[in-house]
């Protein structure tokens, strides 16, 4: 069974295990590592991607539901080589310590920003409540995601 | 659904015939006062409890709003009726209401002034508190900031929007008074506070046309929200001991029923804060409902079948935590073969939450689901819904599905909406 997906613009034929995460896929057969694996479980966020814009945690989505779906990761957010406005912000804030998370930050605040670009205080803690940092960065990543509105 | 308007109509009708006899007898003002905030802190505290059991801060607050300053809009079969400013402002607020006023707005739902209240405030509960409580209630309230904020109006259609029509419903619909002083006897005690201040019967009672809880079917599961509020006590009950209710209105999971989700997750996160005494005294009473025979569900799994995009997208997204033997850490999973939403009539309650997830207690610990909604498409979410009914359930396949996915991803959108 093959699976034709979308990724940072590229299609991809994916066969074997229809139950793959997406995740998996990405990491181990298209060789993009910037989504994490951190609990597997949709719990912390590390592994967040868009699919069609969306921001879905991609340790749960099987790539047998991806059939002609668009997949954005950390790096086709990159703009002619350079990291665009979201990304950039992290990178000025300093807002990683381990950086495990960010790529999962990155995405989740790219989408917040895409639905909303003047988002209030509130609508950034609740629109980050789905990723976690074990490091405890959060109040550099909020500032990041406030910078990036703001850029 | 046509009988059933005209059988509305007849009844409203009726209700403004005994209105009109009632409205003869005005509820007077009561005289405002210069309210200062209570300096009796056992008294305080003992109230800031009670509103923690009552939920109060859920209905009178605004999504944004600053807590109990109100304009929640609540949804009804009649309109929409937003909540009071119940904070000590004067203008907006309630800074000019006495105890005596406070107490009747209680127990005969009537403002300070003698307009009516709508039952979306839950007087008729709240008229079986006890004057202490009520007390306790008032005094919590007078310490609070005064929030100025005008409530927007209410969007009641005629004849609804005509308040003095309470007086009719009041007379079929609300027993005034306190209930009987409850004993020190725990289960007297989570009798009384189910009934009064805790105003369970709220979302757990069946309504009748005229939005009254009906007598007779008292905590035996309805329909609140778009979900399933399940039967506390009759045939559908399910049994549960003392302490694995106190576990789950204090935690918001039980190993045998599964989580708190929904509005119940929001009660929880206050019911959590209130008196460990008083959350034990209603867990007492509330697992008193159910007699012994009647037991939390045995496990059914009719088993994976034929390889399905259903059963792909059930072992990627939902097996990792609910399948039984798996352990997802503190945000907890129930093994889905003992399910109580997957065995419903309805599909609310699954549906409901595959769509949003449960992150309610993200800030404040408990269980934890993410939210499917941006994950998966309509027709995705029904194929999984759909297969989990048959793999882990023993009723028939539910019809309406699509309508169920498509009203719960609307609410989820209001919501959103609200936030923004």
């Amino acid at each position: 069974m093959t699976i034709r997906i979308e990724v940072n613009g590229k299609t991809h034929d994916l066969t074997g295990d229809p139950t793959m995460p997406l995740l998996y896929a990405l990491r181990g057969e298209i060789g993009l590592k910037g989504a994490k694996f951190g609990c597997g479980l949709g719990q912390c966020g590390a592994c967040t991607v868009l699919v069609d814009g969306k921001a879905v945690f991609s340790c749960l989505m099987p790539v047998s539901a991806l059939e002609g779906r668009k997949v954005t990761t950390t790096e086709g957010l990159m703009q002619d080589g350079k990291p665009n406005k979201v990304q950039q912000a992290f990178i000025d804030e300093q807002a990683a310590q381990c950086g495990y998370c960010i790529a999962g930050m990155v995405m989740r605040a790219q989408y917040l920003l895409d639905r909303n670009p003047h988002p209030s205080e509130a609508e950034i803690r609740a629109g980050m409540q789905a990723n976690l940092c074990r490091c405890g960065t959060h109040a550099a990543i909020l500032r990041a995601v406030r910078r990036a509105a703001q850029a | 659904m046509k009988t059933r308007s005209w059988i509305v109509l007849l009844l409203a009708l009726t209700v403004v015939l005994i209105a009109a006899g009632v409205a003869l007898v005005r509820h007077p003002e009561i005289d405002a006062v210069d309210q200062k905030p209570s300096d009796d802190r056992a008294l305080v505290q003992a109230g800031w409890e009670l509103t923690q059991l009552g939920n109060c801060v859920n209905c009178h607050t605004a999504a944004g709003g600053q807590p109990f300053a109100g304009d929640y809009p609540l949804e009804t079969p009649f309109g929409t009726i937003r909540s009071s400013n119940i904070t000590p402002d004067r203008e907006t607020g309630i800074g000019t209401w006495s105890e005596a006023a406070f107490r009747r707005a209680m127990r005969e739902g009537v403002d300070r002034e003698g307009a009516h209240l709508y039952p979306a405030f839950p007087y008729t509960h709240f008229t079986r508190a006890s004057d202490e409580d009520i007390a306790a209630l008032y005094a919590y309230f007078t310490t609070l900031a005064p929030v100025s904020h005008e409530v927007a109006g209410n969007g009641l259609p005629f004849p609804f929007n005509i308040r003095a029509l309470m007086a009719g419903w009041n007379l079929l619909f609300l027993d005034n008074g306190p209930a009987p002083e409850p004993t020190s006897d725990p289960l007297d005690r989570g009798r009384y506070l189910v009934a009064s201040v805790a105003h369970c019967g709220a979302c757990h009672t069946p309504r009748n046309v005229l939005g009254a809880e009906k007598s007779g079917e008292e905590l035996t599961g309805a329909e609140i929200d778009g979900w399933h509020a399940p039967a506390l006590t009759g045939p559908k009950a399910r049994g549960w001991s003392v302490e694995e209710m106190t576990r789950y209105l204090t935690q918001g999971f039980s190993t045998q029923h599964g989580a708190a989700a929904g509005p119940m997750a929001e009660s929880v996160i206050n019911i959590r804060r209130a008196s460990p005494e008083d959350v034990k005294a209603m867990a007492t009473y509330i697992a008193s409902l159910t007699p012994a025979e009647q037991k939390p569900l045995d496990p059914i799994d009719n088993g994976r079948g034929e390889d399905s995009a259903a059963a792909q997208l059930y072992e990627a997204a939902c097996a990792k935590c609910h399948e039984s033997g798996r352990n997802p850490g503190p945000s907890n999973a129930l093994s889905l073969s003992i399910s109580p939403a997957l065995r419903d009539d309805s599909p609310a309650n699954a549906v409901r939450t595959i769509i949003g997830g449960i992150t309610d207690y993200r800030d404040d610990g408990g269980p934890y689901m993410p939210a499917f909604e941006d994950m998966l498409d309509d027709v995705q979410i029904a194929q999984v819904t759909r297969y989990l009914r048959q793999r882990y359930g023993d009723g028939p396949e539910w019809q309406d599905l699509d309508s169920t996915i498509a009203k719960a991803r609307s609410a989820g959108k209001e919501q959103d909406d609200n936030q923004d």
